[in-house]
């Protein structure tokens, strides 16, 4: 059985290899590239990120590291300095003027709080605080940090690196961090240049959705008193949306909620509270408010990590607060943010709950 | 590996002074081979089984239909690569983790094993034992049949064993579900495990490609490949591997028999194909994702003016990924030397919906036509039989796209626009009013636009995956509600001005890329060779800045990846 004929064209004959003409003509091509390249890293290392900045979510983290070096905490005699420290609940949640005033006397009281905070930012936070010299360092935390440690945003990530938040934390690494993020977070100048390259963008797109969405929360970067900014109140459909949102996040959180051992939230608590006791400021974690409509969910998980906490704190002396249930619907301007009223509420409690400052300048194993 | 990484500039780099340095025909075929496997496997190594069976079951099939004694590669080194294959594939079950712990730079998590427990082994061992066996028994089974049984036999066998690769992998699980839902629709409950397979990337793009090679030879279009290792580059052939264009043995195989080499003009042309390729897809595809994705999250409740808004930012953002892809892989073949037809047309600009079949995927829909249309009888049956060989051409063309039920409804959408089509035609022809008005301006415009409403309608079917949504999105692109709700939709949190800005150039420099090419019939890409090096210069100079500003920091995958 003869095979049937072939149908292939002649291909067309090829001159072959040149490489001199090859070379010359990749070298043409890489040359202007590499100038584009040269002069577009120029201009956003000293012309776009020193003009427009920082993206806003991330300005708060930098100015608080610019704030502390620049002596925030330069102490009047007899007073000691007391920081909250949480994510957008405590930015939403807490007027630093109102805990001051309910305080016992003798405190000065500032929010560090900043949108987004999870375990590791709060962390690296309180690391800095206290050695800044704060005496009293209030965590307000969300039940659901009691899962593994959330990763970090990249661009919070660089913007911790900026701070210099990360310097000289042995910790940080695993099982906390990867070697990715641990790298991020020790970045320089240009590489914190190079990862917001697509910062004029983000620019423009914030000025955009500013325009098209109402109640953007962007919390004054400098203000370590009275941040909140929140300017609308949800209720309704949205309101059972966001609602929503927040119970899934919270079952999410549940997953790891109960783990025990390396890596998990309960260990990444303990190691902070530890490390706490060796310290000579106070360590104190007050469980935040969730909204009554999320109770059914939430009680149960509160009195699990006040049954956790409790005796950490008599074992470390880190002293433990529960506001699970403080607030009403009413205080709240969405499912998770308190608002003018609960703020008032909330900071009162605060303030109420602190202890004299004489109580917290002895070290804590001492006590 | 995706086309975007610095993985691939690596490995491209590697084969292009391979080419250069190394003159003798066999050694570049093993080595762009070698690098086909490697592009393949980095997703998953494992699935390199499927290409390696695809390309013996077909070498093998294409040499028995014309009953060749000349093979090239003895039975055993086929058999072998197969079993080492398959020992590949069914005793490391871990080598996902062990691949990404290794692409990561440090080893997997202790404890992770990497060779399957003995209970997991039998299975695979079985199977082996199966293909050493099968294997060479069907061969020479067939081979004693007379001449038209043994070559219908091994047409069939290979194509058994390709579509059955495709449908245990792509379609298994979705028919599985469709029947157990079907079934408890009626009242019976079935109980049937779900298979845990990952699909291979790019499975329906060649499989595709292999079963042509074989039908070709049965239909005596092409000369059997004596030559495995051509074969396996045949079907393996790295720059258009996953997402295409579908290759004809006919446009690749004459290429192979002569050096491959690189030539200033054809790497120049080459390079400024895969810059507008590249540009496609991270500038204009990839930045106008995000937002495509927050509208059609959550569908329901968006007002007409964001459901379209939707549809056209999908329709750039697929074809910028698509076309984006496709420039790429020719640019890259070009500089090897082999050139691989286009995929596109500028098929937007389409006065018709057969025109768009005509200038979209040119390569799958040249395929549907040749190996099942014209098959299936094409238009030359009666005409209603014409209605429905088109239909179930278009059905299974959906069906190729996704094992999921919109791409089968997506399919038979555009069947039954080009049956419309068709129907109109017949109408007009007769009309030479009708006709004379169809090519004056505005009736040409009309019929753009109206061309434009039917696809971007048809963008929806293919997008929206879930049929509660589908309908909604359906009803509001056809009932405008005159609505424009762009902050209630939630687009604030898709980067809206990357997306709008990235849509907006991409309208402007294809519209004038369109009317170049109808002046001159060159695109960008080529028009640049020509002109003088200080504009040129110029230009990759600002596009060095664009992607510098303008890359997403995550790369997106290409989304016909996924079929």
């Amino acid at each position: 059985m003869p095979e049937p004929p072939t149908h292939h064209p002649r291909p067309e004959n090829d001159p072959g290899a040149s490489v001199g003409p090859v070379l010359l003509e990749l070298a043409r091509l890489a040359a202007p590239v590499l100038i584009g390249l040269a002069a577009a890293v120029a201009a956003q290392h000293w012309f776009v990120l020193p003009r427009l900045g920082f993206p806003a979510e991330v300005r708060r983290p930098i100015a608080m590291s610019e704030s502390l070096d620049a002596g925030l905490f330069n102490k009047q005699t007899n007073t000691a300095v007391a920081v909250i420290i949480s994510n957008s609940a405590g930015v939403e949640g807490v007027d630093a003027n109102i805990v001051q005033q309910a305080a016992p006397e003798g405190w000065q009281v500032f929010n560090f709080s900043s949108n987004g905070t999870n375990q590791l930012e709060t962390r690296m936070l309180a690391d800095t605080l206290a050695d800044a010299g704060a005496d009293l360092v209030i965590w307000l935390m969300r039940p659901d940090m009691l899962e593994s440690p959330r990763d970090m945003h990249a661009d919070v990530t660089h913007a911790w690196a900026k701070g210099g938040f990360a310097q000289d934390r042995d910790w940080l690494g695993a099982p906390w961090v990867d070697n990715q993020t641990l790298q991020a977070l020790s970045s320089g100048p240009w590489e914190t240049s190079m990862h917001f390259r697509r910062r004029w963008l983000d620019e423009l797109n914030y000025t955009m959705r500013r325009r098209m969405r109402q109640g953007i929360r962007t919390p004054a970067a400098n203000d370590w008193v009275a941040p909140f900014n929140l300017e609308i109140e949800l209720d309704g459909e949205r309101l059972d949306r966001h609602l929503s949102e927040i119970a899934s996040q919270m079952d999410a959180a549940l997953e790891s909620f109960n783990a025990t051992g390396e890596g998990t939230g309960r260990s990444f608590i303990t190691d902070m509270a530890d490390d706490f006791a060796q310290r000579p400021a106070t360590l104190g974690i007050i469980i935040a408010p969730t909204h009554p409509a999320l109770s059914d969910q939430f009680t149960p998980v509160e009195a699990a990590v006040h049954n956790f906490l409790v005796p950490l704190g008599h074992r470390t002396g880190v002293l433990i607060g529960n506001a699970g249930g403080l607030l009403h619907a009413h205080h709240y301007a969405d499912a998770i943010h308190p608002d003018a009223a609960g703020r008032e509420t909330l900071s009162h409690w605060i303030g109420k709950w602190m202890p004299a400052p004489a109580s917290v300048h002895t070290h804590p194993t001492d006590r | 590996m995706l086309f975007q990484t610095v993985e691939f500039l690596i490995l491209l780099i590697v084969v292009l002074v391979a080419i250069m340095a190394i003159r003798r025909r066999r050694w570049q075929h093993s080595i762009l081979t070698a690098a086909s496997f490697v592009f393949y496997g980095w997703w998953d190594v494992r699935f390199l089984l499927l290409i390696m069976l695809s390309s013996v079951v077909d070498y093998s099939a294409a040499l028995g239909i014309v009953k060749s004694r000349r093979m090239t590669v003895k039975r055993r080194t086929m058999l072998g690569m197969l079993l080492v294959g398959a020992a590949v594939f069914f005793l490391l079950p871990n080598w996902p983790e062990w691949q990404a712990a290794l692409k990561a730079g440090h080893m997997p998590a202790p404890g992770t094993p990497w060779i399957a427990q003995w209970s997991g082994a039998f299975p695979a061992i079985g199977l082996m034992l199966a293909i050493a066996v099968l294997g060479p028994l069907t061969y020479a089974l067939w081979d004693r049949l007379p001449d038209a049984k043994r070559r219908k036999a091994f047409l069939y066998t290979s194509i058994v064993v390709n579509l059955g690769v495709l449908a245990f992998f792509k379609y298994f699980n979705f028919f599985v579900d469709s029947a157990t839902g079907m079934a408890g629709a009626v009242g019976w409950n079935i109980s049937v495990t779900a298979l845990e397979v990952a699909l291979p990337v790019g499975i329906s793009f060649y499989t595709f490609q292999t079963m042509s090679y074989t039908v070709d030879v049965y239909r005596g279009q092409i000369r059997p490949e004596r030559s495995l290792l051509r074969l396996a580059l045949y079907v393996a052939y790295f720059p258009q591997l996953v997402a295409g264009p579908i290759l004809r043995p006919s446009q690749f195989l004459p290429s192979l028999k002569q050096p491959w080499a690189l030539r200033a003009d054809r790497v120049r042309s080459g390079c400024h194909l895969a810059l507008q390729g590249l540009a496609k897809k991270v500038l204009i595809a990839d930045n106008i994702a995000p937002l495509v994705d927050v509208i059609f999250a959550h569908p329901q409740g968006q007002s007409s003016v964001v459901i379209m808004l939707g549809s056209m930012l999908f329709a750039i953002q697929i074809y910028c990924d698509f076309s984006g892809y496709t420039d790429i892989a020719r640019a890259i073949s070009r500089m090897f030397g082999v050139e691989i037809p286009i995929n596109f047309n500028f098929p937007y600009f389409s006065t018709s919906i057969t025109q768009f079949w005509r200038r979209w995927h040119i390569s799958l829909s040249s395929w549907l036509r040749d190996y099942l249309y014209i098959p299936l009888g094409g238009s030359r049956v009666s005409v209603p039989m014409t209605y429905v060989n088109l239909m179930i051409t278009m059905l299974l063309g959906g069906l190729w796209h996704g094992a999921s039920w919109n791409f089968v409804v997506w399919g038979g959408y555009q069947g039954g626009l080009l049956a419309a089509h068709k129907l109109l035609l017949n109408v007009t022809d007769r009309s030479s009013s009708l006709k004379r008005w169809a090519t004056t301006w505005w009736g040409t415009a009309l019929r753009w636009a109206f061309t434009t409403w039917l696809w971007l309608l048809g963008w929806l079917i293919f997008r929206v995956t879930d049929f509660g949504d589908l309908w909604y999105c359906i009803k509001k692109f056809i009932f405008f509600d005159a609505v424009l709700g762009l902050g209630a939709a939630g687009l604030g949190r898709g980067d809206p001005f990357t997306a709008a800005g990235a849509a907006a150039v991409f309208c402007v420099l294809h519209g004038i890329d369109y009317l170049l090419f109808c002046r001159t019939g060159k695109i960008y890409a080529n028009a640049l060779c020509t002109v003088p090096y200080p504009v040129r210069a110029t230009v990759y100079a600002g596009a060095a800045v664009a992607f510098f500003f303008g890359w997403p920091s995550t790369n997106g995958a290409f989304i016909y990846f996924q079929f």
